[in-house]
């Protein structure tokens, strides 16, 4: 059995969490790099190599073909490749593993990225604009209520397993409230399946312990 | 992707002969032909009579698509590639009859943005989210593993630049677009916002094409097909492209590609 750990850069950001939440949750053991963008080391050469976007999160595998290194960036090809490697949380049935795929990069096209311009515009931006700040409280409400009726009546977003698709979603819905301070202007509690669905999975010891990987 | 050879094989005439024959005949009687030993013992030398009687029985995919929207065009791109048979509607962005956010659309994605397809040829099984039609057309139809590679590793690479394209330049682009362009108010630290992270990642794919012949790598893949419906407006949005000469190169190298022109044929000009 292999020693190299998978080495994960990261901070702890809605898409960083992700990961380490997939990972605790294979247990697969890894090695964390906090990546703090703030202060700009994501523009390190050393960082650059790993990916060229300088984006958190990205892993290096050591595991990787015919015994070399593979760096792999982007939350949502992260989580794809961990688990197409581990064969867990994803389903093997073709049309429900489909399912997943697609509400992954539902999340990955417009949750993430969304939510994400609420975020700037509601809590970081200096300059405070009306205008752009409803636009992405309405589309993160429509948002919402999309995830909100897939929901009914389901555990998770495909059913009844819990799959990479709820793991690149949920910590963006509580980064809503921890990260933007923004639950009530949007008005998540109304959505209630989602409500119930976040503290679901957040109440797992993977995501309670992925949330403070890599912390602030 | 499935092709006639000029030259006379036994595979390209029983084509030209019985091709129509075959393909009017149902289910059962094809596989009753496929399984007959004459046939079968004309094609078992090049192993070519599995692909063709496939792709030449399926029924034509259903695609959800909207006219300028550049999301729509990857899969028509990918559908020519993979010479899959495919009919095209176009909807309007609104919440009529026809639109996106109109009853009908919504029950095949609730999301209603498209594109959408909807595959006859898997009970009506319907994928939205291009980056995963773009997977489910490949692991399906791509026998050759030509646009998407078999293994995990490979795969994450091309996975990386796909996810790059529909959570990075896509939706950057898309809000410049949407604040420089459609919205009535000029909102100046909006569209510098947009404008400026779309440029960032223009030039990171810069240094990934001065490196590398396809965006993924060596190999052209679904990666290309992702990135081609927005990058190849680029030269027209207003960015300043100065600095990216191997971004436009490769836009050359996709427009000149037969199955890139066949997927835009049917776009019309727009207002």
């Amino acid at each position: 059995m292999s020693e190299k750990k998978i080495q994960l850069y990261s901070l702890a950001t809605p898409n960083g969490q992700k990961v380490s939440i997939a990972l605790e949750e294979l247990g697969l053991p890894y090695d964390a790099h906090t990546i703090d963008i703030r202060k700009g080391d994501q523009f390190t050469p050393e960082f650059v190599a790993v990916n060229p976007n300088s984006k958190i999160p990205a892993i290096t595998d050591p595991n990787g073909p015919n015994g070399q290194s593979l760096n792999v960036f982007e939350s949502g090809a992260i989580l794809l490749y961990l688990a197409e490697k581990t064969g867990k949380l994803i389903p093997t049935d073709p049309i429900k593993r489909s399912q997943c795929i697609q509400w992954l990069f539902f999340q990955m096209g417009g949750v993430g990225p969304m939510f994400g311009q609420f975020g700037h515009f509601h809590k970081y931006a200096p300059e405070k604009i009306p205008y752009a700040i409803e636009r992405y409280t309405k589309e993160a409400r429509r948002l919402l209520g999309v995830l909100n009726k897939q929901l009914e009546g389901k555990q998770y977003l495909i059913g009844d397993e819990y799959t990479i698709a709820d793991i690149a979603t949920f910590p963006w819905v509580r980064c809503l409230d921890t990260g933007y301070k923004g639950w009530e202007v949007i008005g998540v509690a109304e959505f209630t399946n989602v409500t119930a669905w976040l503290e679901r999975c957040s109440a797992k010891p993977a995501s309670q312990k992925g949330f403070n990987v890599c912390s602030f | 992707p499935l092709t006639i050879t000029p030259a006379y094989t036994p595979t390209s005439c029983f084509h030209l002969l019985f091709g129509k024959y075959y393909l009017t005949r149902s289910k059962t009687e094809r596989r009753y032909i496929r399984r007959s030993l004459t046939v079968h013992l004309l094609f078992k030398k090049n192993n070519h009579h599995r692909t063709i009687f496939t792709m030449a029985s399926l029924q034509p995919i259903k695609l959800y698509s909207h006219n300028t929207g550049p999301n729509g065009w990857k899969v028509a791109i990918i559908l020519e590639e993979l010479a899959i048979p495919y009919e095209t509607i176009f909807l309007e962005m609104d919440d009529g009859e026809n639109g996106v956010k109109g009853a009908s659309f919504l029950k095949i994605n609730p999301n209603g943005r498209i594109p959408a397809i909807v595959d006859p040829n898997n009970n009506n099984f319907a994928v939205w989210e291009s980056a995963a039609i773009l997977q489910y057309l490949a692991e399906k139809y791509d026998k050759k593993r030509e646009l998407y590679p078999e293994s995990i590793e490979e795969r994450a690479i091309v996975n990386q630049w796909v996810a790059y394209q529909i959570s990075g330049l896509g939706p950057s682009q898309g809000q410049f677009f949407w604040f420089s362009r459609y919205h009535s108010e000029k909102l100046p630290s909006a569209i510098e916002r947009y404008k400026n992270e779309s440029l960032r990642l223009y030039k990171v794919l810069e240094q990934q094409l001065a490196k590398n012949e396809w965006i993924a790598g060596p190999k052209y893949s679904i990666a290309d097909i992702a990135f081609y419906p927005w990058v190849k407006i680029l030269p027209y949005v207003g960015i300043d492209t100065t600095e990216l000469p191997n971004v436009l190169k490769w836009i050359e190298k996709m427009a000149t590609k037969e199955t890139v022109k066949k997927a835009y044929s049917v776009q019309k000009p727009a207002q």
